[in-house]
C-alpha cells in the first residue's frame, strides 16, 4: 500500500502545532460564513420540531398518521433511526481505542457528540408517541400510593432503561474524553471569562501521571462495557419487535441485524460529519483521505452482515412453512407499501455495493453520496420493518394501511434541523477533533519512527 | 524561603527525558513529585510508583451492587405484586436480565467516573502551579516534573543539580 496515500495526519505535525490549530477553531475570532450560514438554516428546520412538538402535545398523537394495527409508525422508525446512528459514536471511541486504531483519533470527538445527541432525539421520540409524556415516569419503578410497579417482562419497560443507561454512559464518556481538553483550552484563553468557562468545566485537570493514571483506568472501563453496551442497546430495541409474535417482528435474528443496520446508518453520519469538518475548519490533513476511506470499508463490513440479514429474513419466512410469514413477504414485495421495500433494497443492497472500490470511498462526493444513501436507506429499512409487519398480520378484519401525515414528516425533518443544530454550537464551544487523542497518536507515531531509524 | 515554596517545576523536551528522570530521583528516595505531560507516557505510572487499581475496583464494586440491586427490585416487584400472565412463572428471570444488565453497565459508569474525579480531588479550583505561566505548555507539548517541596529530602539545591543532569532546560521554584 502507498504510504504517502494513507498518512493519517501531514508528516511533520507537531503536538504543539495541531493543539493550536484545534484551540483556533473554538477560541478564534470568528467561525466561518459556511457555520452562520448552515447553522441559520438548521435553525430554521429545527422550529418545524418545536412546532411539530407542540402541536403534537396539543392534539395528540392522531396528529401522527398511527392507527390501529399500525400502532408505532413514524415515532418508532425514528427512534430506530436515531439510537442506531448513536452506536457509531460509541464504537469508535470505545472498541476502536482498545484495539488500538489510531484513525479514530481525530474522528472520536466528532463521534461521541453524534452519539450524545442522537441518542436524545431517539429518547425524544418515545415520549412524543406516549401521547400523555407527563406520565412518562410511570416506567420507573418508584413508591406510589396505587402499589403498582412497573411490568419488568415488557419489552417497553427494558427499552427505557437501555436508552437511559446509554444517555448516562454515552453523556459520561464524552464528558471523560473532553476533560483534558477543556484544560486546554483554559490553559490557551485569553479572555477572563473565557478561561473561566473553560476553566470550570475542566475541573482543575493538570495533566499529572497521576490524574492520567486513574484517567486511563476509567477510560478502559468505560471502553470495555462499550462492547456490551454497542451490541446490546439496539439489540434491545429489537426485542420491542421480536419479542411479539407478529409475523415479520418475531425473528430471532433481529439483535444483530438491528445492530449491524444500526453501525451502518452510524459510521455513514461520521462519513458526512467528517466531511463537513473537512470542509468548514479546513482539516483536510487531520481527517484525510485515509480516514474516509476506513468509514468506507466499516460501512462496507456492516452492510454486508444487514444484506444477509435480509437473505436470512426471506429465508426463515419461506422456510417455517407458515402462510403468515410468506404473505409478509408477498405483501412486502408487491403491496402498498412495496415502493419503500425496493428503495431499500436499491439503496442498502444495490447502491452500497459502491463502497467496494477505494476510489469511490476516498473520494469526496463519492462517500459524501454513498453515506446519504446509506442514512435513507437504513430509515427506509426501519420503515418496512414498523409499518409492512402490522398492517397485515393475521386476521383479514384487522388488516389496514397507514399514510405518514405532514406532521409525520415535519417532526421528522425538524428532528434532523436539532441534530444539525446542536453539533454546530458543538464544534464551535468544544475542540472538534480530540487534541489528547491527536497528542498521544503523534507521540506514538514518533516512537514508531524513532524504532524503524 | 522554602516555607514559602510548592517546590521546583523543572521542563524537560520530551517524554523520553522526563520517564528518564522521574525514574532517577525516584530512586534517589523522593516521594513527593509527579510528573504531567500533555498524553498519557507509557511508563510513567510505574517510575513513578503509581500502582492503586482502585478506580476498576470501585467501578466493579458499583456495577455489582447496581446490578444485585436491579435484580433484587425486579424480584421484590414480582413478589409484592404477583402479576400472571398466561400462566407464566411469577419469578421470570429471563426477562429480568436485560434491566439488570442495563442498571449494571449505569453501576460501572458511574463508579468509574466519579471515583476518577473523586480520587483525582476534582473540582480543584486552585492549584499552585496554576501560578507559573510556563505550565500552560503542559496541556499543549511540555513535559514537567514537579518536586514538592514537603518531601522530607527536599533540597532545593541539590535537586536543581540533579534535574540538570537529567536534560532538564528550565527550572522554575513555584510559590506556595
Amino acid at each position: 500500500m502507498n504510504r504517502r496515500r494513507d498518512e493519517l495526519a501531514p508528516p511533520g505535525l507537531s503536538a504543539g502545532a495541531l493543539t493550536d490549530r484545534v484551540s483556533a477553531t473554538v477560541l478564534g475570532t470568528r467561525p466561518p460564513r459556511a457555520w452562520w450560514l448552515a447553522l441559520g438554516l438548521a435553525t430554521l428546520l429545527s422550529l418545524l420540531f418545536l412546532v411539530g412538538v407542540v402541536y403534537v402535545l396539543s392534539v395528540g398523537v392522531g396528529a401522527f398518521g398511527l392507527n390501529i394495527p399500525v400502532a408505532w409508525g413514524f415515532p418508532i422508525i425514528n427512534t430506530i433511526w436515531w439510537i442506531g446512528i448513536a452506536h457509531a459514536g460509541t464504537l469508535i471511541s470505545a472498541v476502536l481505542w482498545l484495539t488500538r486504531q489510531d484513525w479514530r483519533a481525530s474522528i472520536s470527538r466528532s463521534a461521541e457528540a453524534m452519539a450524545m445527541f442522537a441518542i436524545v432525539l431517539a429518547g425524544s421520540y418515545p415520549l412524543l408517541h406516549l401521547g400523555r409524556p407527563q406520565f412518562a415516569y410511570f416506567l420507573l419503578p418508584y413508591p406510589n400510593l396505587m402499589d403498582l410497579w412497573p411490568q419488568w417482562r415488557s419489552p417497553l419497560v427494558w427499552d427505557f432503561f437501555a436508552i437511559a443507561s446509554y444517555l448516562l454512559f454515552t453523556a459520561s464518556f464524552l464528558f471523560l474524553s473532553l476533560l483534558p481538553d477543556l484544560a486546554s483550552l483554559r490553559d490557551r484563553a485569553r479572555h477572563r471569562a473565557v478561561q473561566l468557562f473553560y476553566g470550570v468545566l475542566a475541573l482543575g485537570w493538570r495533566n499529572s501521571a497521576r490524574h492520567w493514571h486513574r484517567y486511563q483506568q476509567a477510560h478502559r472501563v468505560l471502553a470495555v462495557i462499550a462492547v456490551p453496551i454497542v451490541v446490546s442497546v439496539t439489540g434491545t430495541i429489537s426485542l420491542d419487535l421480536a419479542v411479539s409474535i407478529v409475523p415479520g417482528f418475531h425473528f430471532t435474528i433481529f439483535p444483530p441485524y438491528f445492530v449491524a443496520g444500526a453501525l451502518y446508518s452510524g459510521f455513514a453520519t461520521v462519513a458526512i460529519i467528517a466531511i463537513v469538518l473537512r470542509a468548514l475548519f479546513g482539516f483536510r490533513d487531520l481527517i484525510t483521505r485515509a480516514h474516509l476511506n476506513r468509514l468506507g470499508i466499516m460501512m462496507l463490513c456492516f452492510v454486508l452482515v444487514v444484506d444477509y440479514a435480509y437473505l436470512q429474513e426471506v429465508f426463515t419466512a419461506f422456510y417455517t412453512g407458515e402462510d403468515f410469514y410468506r404473505s409478509v413477504y408477498y405483501d412486502r414485495w408487491s403491496g402498498p407499501y412495496a415502493p419503500f421495500y425496493w428503495g431499500m433494497i436499491l439503496c442498502n443492497v444495490v447502491l452500497a455495493q459502491g463502497l467496494w472500490f477505494r476510489r469511490l470511498r476516498e473520494s469526496v462526493p463519492g462517500l459524501l453520496c454513498l453515506a446519504v444513501i446509506a442514512e435513507i436507506g437504513m430509515w427506509l429499512e426501519r420503515f418496512q420493518i414498523v409499518i409492512t409487519s402490522t398492517h397485515k398480520d393475521y386476521m383479514p378484519s384487522a388488516w389496514d394501511t397507514v399514510t405518514p401525515s405532514a406532521w409525520d414528516w415535519l417532526t421528522y425533518a425538524g428532528s434532523i434541523g436539532v441534530f444539525v443544530v446542536l453539533l454546530l454550537l458543538f464544534i464551535k464551544l468544544m475542540p472538534a477533533i480530540s487534541m489528547h487523542d491527536m497528542r498521544e497518536m503523534l507521540h506514538r507515531r514518533k516512537q514508531r519512527e524513532a524504532d524503524h531509524g | 524561603m522554602d516555607e514559602r515554596l510548592h517546590g521546583l517545576l523543572a521542563r524537560f523536551p520530551d517524554a523520553d527525558r522526563l520517564l528518564a528522570a522521574s525514574r532517577d530521583l525516584r530512586r534517589r528516595g523522593l516521594t513527593r513529585l509527579d510528573a504531567y505531560s500533555p498524553h498519557p507516557v507509557e511508563g510513567l505510572d510505574q517510575a513513578l510508583g503509581l500502582s492503586e487499581r482502585r478506580v476498576p475496583v470501585i467501578a466493579l464494586v458499583c456495577a455489582v451492587v447496581a446490578g444485585a440491586g436491579a435484580l433484587a427490585l425486579q424480584v421484590y416487584a414480582s413478589l409484592d405484586y404477583p402479576f400472571n400472565v398466561g400462566g407464566r412463572p411469577v419469578l421470570s428471570w429471563p426477562a429480568y436480565s436485560i434491566v439488570t444488565f442495563a442498571m449494571t453497565m449505569v453501576g460501572a459508569t458511574l463508579g468509574a467516573m466519579l471515583s476518577m474525579l473523586w480520587l483525582n480531588g476534582f473540582p480543584r479550583p486552585y492549584h499552585p502551579l496554576f501560578n507559573v505561566a510556563e505550565f500552560d505548555a503542559a496541556s499543549r507539548d511540555g513535559y514537567f516534573l514537579c518536586l514538592e517541596a514537603s518531601d522530607p529530602l527536599f533540597d532545593a539545591e541539590r535537586l536543581r543539580e540533579h534535574l540538570l543532569q537529567n536534560g532538564a532546560v528550565s527550572i522554575r521554584e513555584v510559590p506556595a
